[in-house]
């Protein structure tokens, strides 16, 4: 008796996008010896040209071996997200690395192996698909806060290195417990055992949810796993910090909704374990935020601050906040990146300028100024940008679906996140009579970053003043939930 | 023959050594040495869960964790060479310059 042989599964659509960064960055890895600025440029290019593969694959909600691959509406939005973020980027690192003697080109290579890893992530259909693409991005992470030579850059990447590992080791742990209670690997399948209540054991599947969202909660700095996020995004370059801080955020966030709102949406004993971690995030995060004296440092705990906001969307029905979620990861991505790529024009090192420093930034560089002011202002989530549908949608889905005290608390936490943000963007416009920074001469925004920043600042605004542009697009609940079923 | 819940227990003791180790250790390289005794935790769990479901998928996905494994080794190592190079020590805790 001859086994009975079937062909494998493969179909080159939905790979396409994730093969043509791969090949981007095998073409930037050849290329060591050409001009940085030739390979960001094929950097640019890949990426681009996976957005637009991205674009034609829309609504199509294609898959491939076997449903471990899929390209359904949500995973090109967190694509397409993600892509924003890599290329806005790049664009920033044109003029800064130079400026910094970190102008080689690993530094692409390293950013579209970490781009494929995220956009393995999002199209993953199989936990292994996602580790997979998880550590992808971590490793690749971990060598790009360490690339700039400085001793803060090494004990960031150490950091990094080390807190990341031991969050992707629980991860697959919690992976393994997850497999012995549904003895499926697949996400559908995952949702299948457990909707029908036919899993073995159910401190096993409870235990191994649970690991899985800690192992998750170090990539996307949720309290009490945030602790390495100051350091690494205060130590590592600029640029880095940009990329580590809004990309691989949006990418682990959409492995977190794969997960929890597609392969458990119905068992939510997790739920009230996420619920908790949630509220410390915001209250740490913000509160944190409110005493640095560093800007560099006050924006990564504005990132943890927003992973909690971020959290909120989580806890509402996958129909309603994954919408939410993907609007407020692009506008997130947006106003952060902005405001970084200012700070790495401005700063006189690394690490980054005191808030004091920033006094009358706006009468030596009014352009950066303005632009810095309106990512602040939309960060702090006020309107007209775009920050603030960002929080309103996040918290309406997280109210609906009953989480009242915690939206409560994130309404809160951002009247105090108000202040901090307000305090520098106030200071950028009052006049700067002795300060040292006064007389550090004005510097020249070069053409990319000009581009980078335009794209942040008209970004936000257009987001801010016609949100359906985007939200109406993702806003059909049917996707949230085919999006773990289309397999069976 | 041995019941799975025995390999789960070993796997779980195994990993509760290895979340000691890692706080409790205070040079990178034993940290490290730690997440590699977490991740073959992972590893045997699989395995016997494989075997309990009469499912090669997880046995296949015990290949690639190693396989992860030894990527992280790479870039982990050559980070902790970084940092010796420069500090001539991996102890952690001269990892101090950024705080706060």
């Amino acid at each position: 008796m001859t086994p009975e042989l079937r062909p494998p599964d493969i179909a080159l659509a939905p790979m396409l996008p994730i093969l043509i960064v791969l090949a981007g960055a095998l073409v930037a890895t050849v290329a060591f010896r050409t001009q940085r600025r030739v390979v960001a440029v094929i950097a640019i290019v890949a990426l681009l040209l996976s957005g637009f593969s991205m674009l034609t694959l829309w609504g199509a909600n294609a898959t491939a071996f076997g449903g471990s691959l899929r390209a359904d509406n949500p995973a090109l939005g967190f694509g397409l997200v993600v892509i924003v973020g890599a290329v806005v980027t790049l664009l920033a690192s044109m003029d800064q690395l130079p400026r910094v003697r970190m102008n080689f080109p690993e530094f692409d290579a390293m950013l579209l192996y970490a781009v494929t890893g995220m956009l393995l992530i999002a199209f993953a259909g199989d936990l292994i698909v996602l580790l997979i693409g998880l550590e992808i991005m971590s490793l690749a992470g971990y060598v790009m806060a360490t690339l700039y030579g400085s001793r803060r850059s090494e004990e960031s990447g150490m950091k990094y290195f080390l807190l990341g590992s031991v969050g992707s080791a629980i991860l697959i742990y919690g992976i393994a417990l997850t497999f012995g209670a549904t003895g499926s690997l697949s996400l559908a399948g995952i949702r299948e055992a457990v909707s029908a209540q036919n899993f073995a054991n159910t401190p096993l599947l409870i235990a191994g949810a649970l690991m899985m969202l800690a192992g998750f909660g170090f990539k996307v700095a949720l309290v009490p796993f945030h602790q390495w996020t100051p350091d690494v995004y205060h130590g590592a370059p600029t640029v880095v910090t940009l990329f580590l801080s809004t990309v691989v955020k949006v990418a682990a966030f959409a492995g977190l909704l794969r997960v929890f709102g597609g392969a458990f949406p119905v068992e939510r004993a997790w739920e009230g374990v996420a619920e908790v971690l949630v509220a410390l995030t915001l209250i740490v995060g913000n509160t944190a935020a409110l005493v640095q004296r560093n800007f560099k440092r006050l924006l990564a705990y504005s990132a943890v601050a927003h992973t909690g906001f971020l959290g909120l969307a989580l806890l509402a029905e996958p129909a309603r906040g994954g919408a939410a979620l993907v609007f407020y990861l692009l506008a997130y991505t947006l106003m952060t990146a902005g405001a970084l790529a200012v700070l790495a024009l401005i700063q006189p090192d690394e690490g980054g300028v005191e808030n004091a420093d920033l006094r009358g930034l706006y009468y030596r560089q009014p352009g950066l100024a303005l632009a810095l002011a309106a990512c602040l202002a939309s960060l702090a989530g006020l309107p007209p940008f775009a920050g603030f549908f960002g929080k309103y949608l996040v918290f309406q889905a997280a109210f609906q679906a009953g989480h009242v005290g915690i939206t409560v608390l994130a309404a809160m936490t951002s009247v105090v996140a108000l202040v901090y943000y307000l305090r520098p963007a106030a200071l950028m416009f009052m006049p700067a009579e002795g300060s040292a920074a006064a007389v550090r001469p004005a510097v020249r925004v070069g053409t990319f970053t000009g581009v980078a920043l335009g794209v942040c600042v008209v970004g936000i605004v257009l987001l801010g003043v016609l949100p359906g542009l985007v939200y109406n697009v993702f806003d059909a609940p049917a996707q949230w939930v085919l999006a773990s079923l289309a397999a069976k | 023959m041995v019941g799975t819940e025995w390999y789960i227990a070993l796997s779980g003791v195994l990993f509760a050594i290895g979340m000691i180790g890692v706080m409790t250790r205070r040079t990178a390289v034993l940290i490290f040495l730690s997440v590699e005794l977490m991740l073959n935790a992972a590893n045997l769990a699989l395995v016997a869960f494989a075997r309990a479901w009469g499912d090669l998928t997880a046995q296949t996905a015990v290949f690639i964790v190693m396989t992860l494994a030894a990527a992280e080794v790479a870039i982990g190592l050559a980070i902790i060479v970084t940092i010796f190079r420069k500090r001539a020590s991996t102890n952690v805790d001269d990892l101090a310059e950024l705080k706060g």
